[in-house]
């Protein structure tokens, strides 16, 4: 039996795979049914009935099983006596549909429509839908014309109701398709939206503390087919035809999502997401939403300053540039190379980052760089390079047969588009997720395993998976010895790290160590993803490679590893090379190794410093009086930071909405964002500051585009090889955006770009063997009496980029020690009391809040906050700590 | 609000009821319980339900404004619902409303009397059709009734109430 | 009460036998003989085709064959789950509540019977949320007697077979009588209803295969294993055996429950056991399934009461719940009545549905209110044909027939109330309804 089957739809024949609805079916020759409830990434519901198609089937002889045949020989059609719902009806072999010419059809599709609009307002003109409404362009294709309903007797609800902080209700223009409500379900698993009441009585509401807790509820108001839902944000912002739209890419996190800047009048007026099956579907999350106001705030930099004593003074670039050549010549020739500094943020561009590396190692002849400072320095990864998740895989395909295993990532905050994902995968999809962590997070509610370990165990956790995966027999012995060298030396090693031991230390059971290991090892696909909470640690990330390796679970699509870095661009920061130790391309430094930030940021290490989208001082008092004792320091910046305010040159950067670049994302996408809106005064790119700086310094550097510094990369990074702006911004085929593309319920339309994956070693046949590395965990540390503080990443974060976005800003958390309810009776305390939280010394007073979510014995203190009080006690790159807690 | 141990021992039985990974089944009996003691839900008990069944709190509100025997404003102690619908009003059931309405000094749409005891609203049938004009208090049925029988229930529920308010 | 036309009831046997609620009287009646009969002489597959033989049809409302819907239970997928519809809520139906109330055990040995046949051991018994009382009362108490009894829980008769069952109660919504709306209901969502397929039968509950069955409909299987499918077609006719329970309600002098054998005409209904109109009127229409169903003109009434006759003279037998209007009684009125009750029933779901009865009540509103025209009468019939065929579900559907033959029979009542003066705008200010 074929897996096709062939219809056909108003007389045009189609074959598609079984199991297909007839409305899917109908686009693969674009004949687009109509639909409002319908959603393709969501269960079809049959509810709007807007999609009524007249359906038949070949009439089979009750006696001879065979088709009926007419008199010229043609299979006699029995036509359904009721219409049907094109968007649950599925094909079947020899099916009729008739939409456009089966008058019936088209008029139960305008009495349906002309139901809706019975209770729909005509406030059209003040709608912020109108222009982009599928309700405004269906009723001018398929509706009746003019509607015998009394316009008098409508049913009224309140207009402008703020469902949470972010959005707006406009209950009169809802029609009921729960879209938003099955949005929240299905796909955000946050069921925060519901209909209350029924009939004509039935409304959207949300009775979540704070209202719509969600961090997805923006994606709302795009699969909203009226303007019911919008944001608060863009309320009466322009009108959908005013504006441009540009292609471009999220900054938040690592994720990479696509997507468009609608801007008018040189400005941003709002972000909506690019489709990218890929990457983010048709999603984003809040933070990428609203978190552009950053943009156009009138706190930005527009000029070079020149520090005139205390004071920061106006300079042009002629002056400022010259001044930094300057002494950064005289620090050179006086201390060596090697006095001077650079410490570039992840949230710039690859071309950036490489003029930047370049700017270090070849004209000034340091390697004294590096990106690892705030958040970046609490995770590094290198195993991307061996075994990053193979080229082609997609999180949004993956489903039975795949195991994830996710250790110490709490994706819903790290990366809120990957959670969707990965907890999508498990629910709808059938995968199994093993979520690892040291507390709940929001994945445990999806997932079917969930391991929770003692903080600071996680490397031996991944040890402890791999022996057990040694030891019942599941290493992929022929592709393992294929591929990898040392599986002898590593086999002995892990000998110390039996389950007994490994359960002790972790505080799991045997049983589901081995289990885990089992799920994992024996998946078809099997793909790892770790993040801040699993501890920056060589030795996790050397035995998760080795278990990659060890399983087979690499060097293929839907397999490998995913480090959840915290940066738009931290995967592009390393593949450039800003490292001391590592040239782009993962080649490591031969012979000197320069300073790491953290030494550069240490009183004595260097004499000059240029430091580019970073902001280290409000990071560490440490590192802030390493900072005064530097002779010379640029700041290149968005805003006058307090590291920019310590600065004796500031020099004025570009927003990523105001120049276009490339990011390489958590999975190793590479793509492009275009120029969206004018920089305030004077800013530049940052390449193009670093290209001045070296120019002062003697270079004769040609760049003149992003795009320029990117054909450069192409030539030197053979990872880069063959990702040209040219094909970077290719938007795909027509082929493949029938296929996959749907763009449901969103009607502007910009460029599809799916960006380009370089690929690991795994992939490569020829390759040299990888070998398998063995690095032994940190000691454990004592067993300290106290309360295990833990410092997680949340996604509104005291960051300065979010403190911009008013509409987000009540969710940016005050400083709050979280407590389980237990902890809190035992210290006597109740959320909205003050502690003391001390260690060694160090001691700051915070309110607490009782959180259903926190494990005893561990409290959570988010870092990136106000006042940073977390890495008081955790230190700026550290996770966690013991500490003491006490009523204040 | 909280359960009382009672209640709590009652909720561990409805949900005994279930598969233990369908508590969500239980949200209407839970509701049941939540709503007993006074006739309607504050956000404490749907506060309370939510949280016994591990469930969102706009999901319980959702099913309370669903079915029509959940009530989030308050209302008497002795709901009297009188079946108005077709068989029962072929049978004068909407006169009798009225009467009634007039006898517990309400306007013709019923409502709810001064000392907060009774309310009185039309509803759609409630399987009693042969015996109308009939009505539920409390969701007991009353059948048959005359206005005089009215008098003597309303009579008894009043002393009923005095004598548990004393 | 006597009944001419049968010797005795077989399912409103309390009519006949005082006190059969109490399970002593209903064991010393042949009470849980079928049980025993079907769990230690019977294969399930036995009692399934018994139920097949007897030609049982669904009480509820569709007339669908009882055993053909066990069939379609699939063997191998556990567990399965017997639901029963305990909803009644159709405007003019009110018989499962008597057999619940007066004759329990016959209806939950039925039930037992069915999981037996089907492979099911556990049954829900949905109750509307009205029936609180006697969920906690009669029915629990019967079902507790049966469990003291050994006839529900761990191996009853000391066979394999175990069977639990619980009662849940809806709160307050006509469409939990739909059955995959009652599912939904009953898995603690909002009831609305399921589109199909998949269909109940194979995921169902929890989506576990699940016979949904109504009240009455499992009260007949348990005389049917016991005495036979021949003894059973003994009462009715051929395509309809058995008997069944009439509501009748309205105008007559008698209303109440009859059972009679399928096929008996309903001018014997009205007029023997009814005892005709009140105050000796004259039929001016027959509703004979409740608020659903169409209106039948007088000279429809020696119709037989079976599925076949009843939907060849243009009604349908549907729960059996005779509302008769008399001549007294405005038509217009009497739709009005019903659309009023769909609006307010309309579970929201589909558009045609929550639309079209919110449009049609205000129509008949305006049209009473003295508003009307001749052109909303005919917008009445255009709203109606705009739902038909298009809603989700039959509640919908309902809306139509009624609608539909009260127009056709009584058009000139309509047209009475329009009037061409209101040709002109009116002020209609009080037809703005708000909400919140
Ligand atoms: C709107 C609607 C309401 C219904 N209400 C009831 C009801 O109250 N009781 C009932 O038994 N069946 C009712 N039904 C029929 C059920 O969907 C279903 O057909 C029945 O429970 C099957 O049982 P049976 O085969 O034993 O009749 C209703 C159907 C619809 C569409
Ligand atoms: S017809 Fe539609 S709105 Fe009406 S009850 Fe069925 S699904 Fe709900
Ligand atoms: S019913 Fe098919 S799109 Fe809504």
């Amino acid at each position: 039996m074929s897996d096709n089957v062939t219809l056909t739809i108003d007389g045009v024949q189609v074959t598609v795979p079984k199991g297909t609805l007839i409305v899917e079916a109908a686009k693969q020759i674009e004949n687009e049914i109509p639909v409002f409830c319908y959603h393709g990434k969501m269960d079809p519901v049959g509810m709007c009935r807007m999609c009524l198609v007249e359906v038949g089937q070949p009439a089979i002889d009750r006696g001879t099983g065979k088709p009926e045949l007419d008199e010229d020989g043609n299979p006699v059609v029995r036509f359904f006596p009721k219409p049907m719902t094109a968007c649950t009806t599925t094909v079947s072999e020899g099916m009729v549909v008739k939409v456009d010419t089966s008058e019936a059809a088209v008029d139960d599709r305008k009495a349906v429509l002309e139901f809706l609009l019975t209770s729909h307002p005509l406030d059209c003109p003040v709608c912020d839908k109108g222009g982009e409404c599928p309700l405004q362009d269906l009723t001018i294709r398929h509706g009746p014309g003019n509607s015998r309903f009394d316009y008098e007797d409508k049913q009224h609800f309140p207009k402008r109701y703020p469902l949470g902080d972010l959005i707006v209700l406009d209950m009169e223009r809802c029609i009921i398709c729960a879209r938003c409500v099955r949005f929240q379900q299905e796909i955000a698993f946050d069921p925060v939206l519901a209909i209350e009441n029924r009939g004509r009585r039935a409304h959207i509401v949300s009775y979540s503390k704070p209202g719509f807790d969600s961090h997805y509820s923006g994606n709302t108001t795009d699969v909203c087919p009226v303007g019911a839902l919008t944001t608060r944000d863009f309320r009466f912002g322009a009108r959908a035809w005013e504006m441009t739209n540009v292609p471009s890419l999220c900054n938040h996190c690592g994720v990479g999502c696509n997507t468009v800047l609608g801007t008018r009048a040189g400005t941003i007026r709002r972000i909506m997401p690019r489709q990218n099956e890929a990457v983010n579907e048709l999603w984003i999350c809040d933070k990428g939403r609203f978190g552009h106001h950053f943009n156009g705030s009138p706190d930005r930099l527009t000029t070079p300053l020149i520090r005139k004593g205390e004071e920061l003074v106006e300079a042009t670039w002629d002056e400022a540039l010259s001044l930094i050549g300057e002494k950064f010549g005289a620090i050179k020739s006086a201390n060596g190379a090697d006095s001077l500094g650079g410490i570039a943020g992840a949230r710039l561009t690859n071309e950036d980052l490489y003029v930047f590396q370049k700017l270090f190692r070849e004209i000034i002849g340091t390697n004294n760089i590096d990106h690892r400072v705030g958040l970046s320095a609490a995770l590094e990864d290198e195993t991307a390079f061996t075994v990053g998740v193979g080229v082609g895989t997609d999180l949004g395909s993956v489903g039975k047969g795949t195991t994830i295993l996710n250790i110490g990532a709490d994706l819903d905050q790290d990366a809120p588009i990957l959670y969707l994902r990965v907890a999508g995968a498990s629910v709808k999809r059938g995968a199994h997720v093993i979520n690892a962590g040291g507390r709940r997070t929001k994945l445990d509610a999806q997932v079917q395993t969930t391991l929770r370990y003692n903080y600071g165990s996680a490397a031996r956790l991944a040890l402890g998976l791999l022996a057990s995966v040694v030891s019942q027999g599941l290493v992929a012995k022929e592709w393992a010895d294929s591929r990898t060298s040392g599986m002898a030396d590593l086999e002995k090693a892990l000998k110390n790290f039996g389950a007994d031991k490994v359960a002790e230390a972790t505080g799991l059971t045997t049983n589901a160590i081995d289990a885990a290991a089992k799920a994992f090892a024996e998946a078809e696909n099997g793909i790892i993803i770790f993040g801040l909470e699993a501890g920056n640690d060589p030795a996790l990330r050397a035995a998760l490679e080795a278990l990659a390796l060890a399983t087979g679970h690499a060097g293929k699509p839907n397999n490998g590893v995913i480090a959840v870095l915290p940066h738009a661009n931290s995967r592009g920061a390393i593949d450039m090379g800003i490292l001391p130790d590592r040239l782009p391309g993962y080649k490591p430094v031969e012979s000197n190794a320069g300073l790491s930030a953290v030494e550069m940021l240490t009183a004595g290490g260097v004499k000059g410093l240029l430091i580019a989208a970073a902001d280290p001082a409000v990071e560490s008092e440490s590192y802030k009086q390493a900072l005064q004792q530097l002779d010379f320091l640029v700041v290149q910046e968005l805003f006058l930071t307090e590291t920019a305010q310590m600065a004796d040159v500031v020099l004025p950067a570009k927003g990523n909405a105001e120049r276009d670049g490339s990011y390489t994302n958590l999975e190793r996408r590479v793509q492009t964002f275009d120029m969206g809106v004018p920089a305030p005064g004077k800013a530049w790119a940052d390449w193009l500051i670093f290209t001045g700086i070296a120019g002062q310094l003697g270079a004769d550097w040609a760049y003149a585009s992003a795009d320029g510094v990117m054909a450069e990369i192409t030539q030197r990074v053979p990872l880069y090889a063959g990702m040209d702006f040219k094909n970077l911004t290719a938007p795909i085929s027509l082929q493949r955006k029938t296929e996959h593309y749907i763009y449901e319920g969103m009607s502007f339309t910009t460029d599809i770009r799916e960006g380009i994956q370089w690929a690991t070693v795994a992939e490569s046949d020829s390759a040299p063997k990888i070998p398998l590395r063995f690095i032994e965990p940190a000691k454990a540390s004592s067993q300290e009496q106290g309360l295990t503080l833990v410092a997680p990443r949340m996604l509104y974060d005291g960051g300065r980029l979010l403190a911009e976005a008013d509409v987000v800003n009540a969710h940016i958390l005050e400083p709050q020690l979280m407590l389980s309810r237990s902890d809190a009776q035992k210290l006597g305390v109740s959320t909205g009391d003050s502690v003391t939280v001390s260690q060694n010394g160090t001691a700051i007073t915070v309110p607490v809040y009782i959180e259903r979510t926190v494990s005893e014995g561990v409290a959570l203190l988010p870092r990136n906050l106000a006042g940073r009080p977390a890495e008081k006690l955790v230190g700026p790159n550290g996770l966690y700590s013991t500490v003491k807690v006490e009523k204040s | 609000m909280g359960w009382t141990e009672k209640e709590q021992q009652d909720l561990e039985k409805i949900l005994k009821k279930y598969p233990a990974d369908r508590k969500l089944s239980a949200v209407l009996p839970a509701l049941y319980l939540a709503q007993r003691e006074k006739n309607w839900l504050d956000d404490d008990d749907i506060e309370a339900v939510a949280e016994a069944l591990g469930i969102e709190t706009t999901h319980v509100h959702s099913i309370i404004g669903f079915y029509t025997l959940f009530r989030k404003e308050p209302v008497g102690k002795y709901m009297m619902e009188v079946c108005t619908d077709l068989p029962c009003a072929l049978r004068g059931a909407e006169d009798f409303f009225k009467r009634l309405c007039e006898r517990m000094g309400l306007g013709p749409k019923g409502g709810t009397t001064e000392d907060n005891l009774f309310t009185v609203e039309e509803v759609v049938c409630i399987a009693a059709c042969d015996k109308a004009p009939c009505m539920q208090i409390n969701l007991e049925f009353f059948e048959s009734l005359t206005d005089e029988q009215i008098d003597e229930v309303v009579a008894g529920l009043r002393a009923q109430a005095s004598n548990n308010g004393a | 009460m006597a009944n001419p036309l049968l010797k005795e009831h077989v399912l409103l046997r309390h009519r006949d036998i005082e006190d059969i609620h109490k399970i002593d009287v209903y064991l010393a009646h042949d009470g849980y003989r079928a049980l025993e009969k079907g769990l230690k002489e019977m294969t399930p597959d036995d009692v399934t085709n018994v139920v097949k033989a007897s030609g049982l049809r669904g009480r509820g409302g569709a007339g669908f064959p009882t055993g053909v819907k066990w069939g379609f239970i699939p063997k191998n997928l556990n567990p399965k789950y017997v639901v029963v519809n305990a909803d009644e809520s159709e405007p003019g139906t009110f018989k499962d509540r008597e057999i619940m109330e007066s004759n329990p055990h016959q209806f939950i040995e039925g039930v037992i019977l069915c999981a037996y046949a089907v492979g099911a051991e556990t049954c829900y018994i949905y109750g509307r949320g009205e029936f609180w009382t006697l969920f906690h009362g009669r029915m629990q108490e019967a079902i507790d007697e049966a469990y003291e009894k050994g006839f529900l829980g761990k191996n009853i008769f000391d066979t394999d077979f175990s069977c639990d069952m619980y009662l849940h109660l809806g709160a307050g919504a006509y469409i939990c009588g739909e059955e995959t709306a009652l599912l939904n209901s009953l898995e603690g969502l909002m009831g609305q209803p399921r589109s199909r397929p998949p269909f109940p039968a194979v995921a169902g509950l929890y989506a576990k295969p699940t016979v949904v069955n109504n009240v009455e409909t499992l009260a007949n299987v348990t005389p049917i294993v016991l005495h036979g499918a021949d003894w059973y077609r003994q009462f009715g006719t051929e395509k309809s055996p058995g008997t069944k329970i009439c509501s009748l309600s309205g105008r007559v002098n008698r209303p109440g429950n009859y059972e009679v054998p399928l096929g008996t005409p309903i001018r014997y209904l009205i007029e023997e056991l009814g005892g005709g109109i009140i105050d000796g009127k004259a039929v001016k229409a027959i509703l004979p399934a409740g608020a659903s169903s169409s209106n039948m003109g007088a000279d429809k009434i020696d119709t037989p009461m079976d599925y076949e006759s009843m939907a060849a003279a243009g009604g349908m037998l549907g729960s059996a719940s005779f509302i008769i209007l008399d001549e007294t009684i405005n038509a217009v009125w009497a739709a009005e009545k019903n659309v009023k009750f769909f609006k307010h029933e309309s579970c929201g779901k589909c558009s045609p549905c929550r639309e079209g009865t919110f449009w049609l009540t205000s129509v008949y509103r305006k049209l009473r209110e003295g508003y009307g025209t001749k052109q909303d009468v005919e917008l009445i019939e255009t709203i109606i044909n705009q739902m038909e065929g298009n809603c989700f579900c039959l509640l919908g559907e309902f809306v139509v027939p009624g609608v539909r033959t009260s127009l056709e029979l009584f058009r000139n009542e309509y047209e009475s109330l329009a009037s061409e003066e209101n040709e002109v705008d009116q002020p209609q200010k009080d037809l703005i309804h708000t909400f919140f």
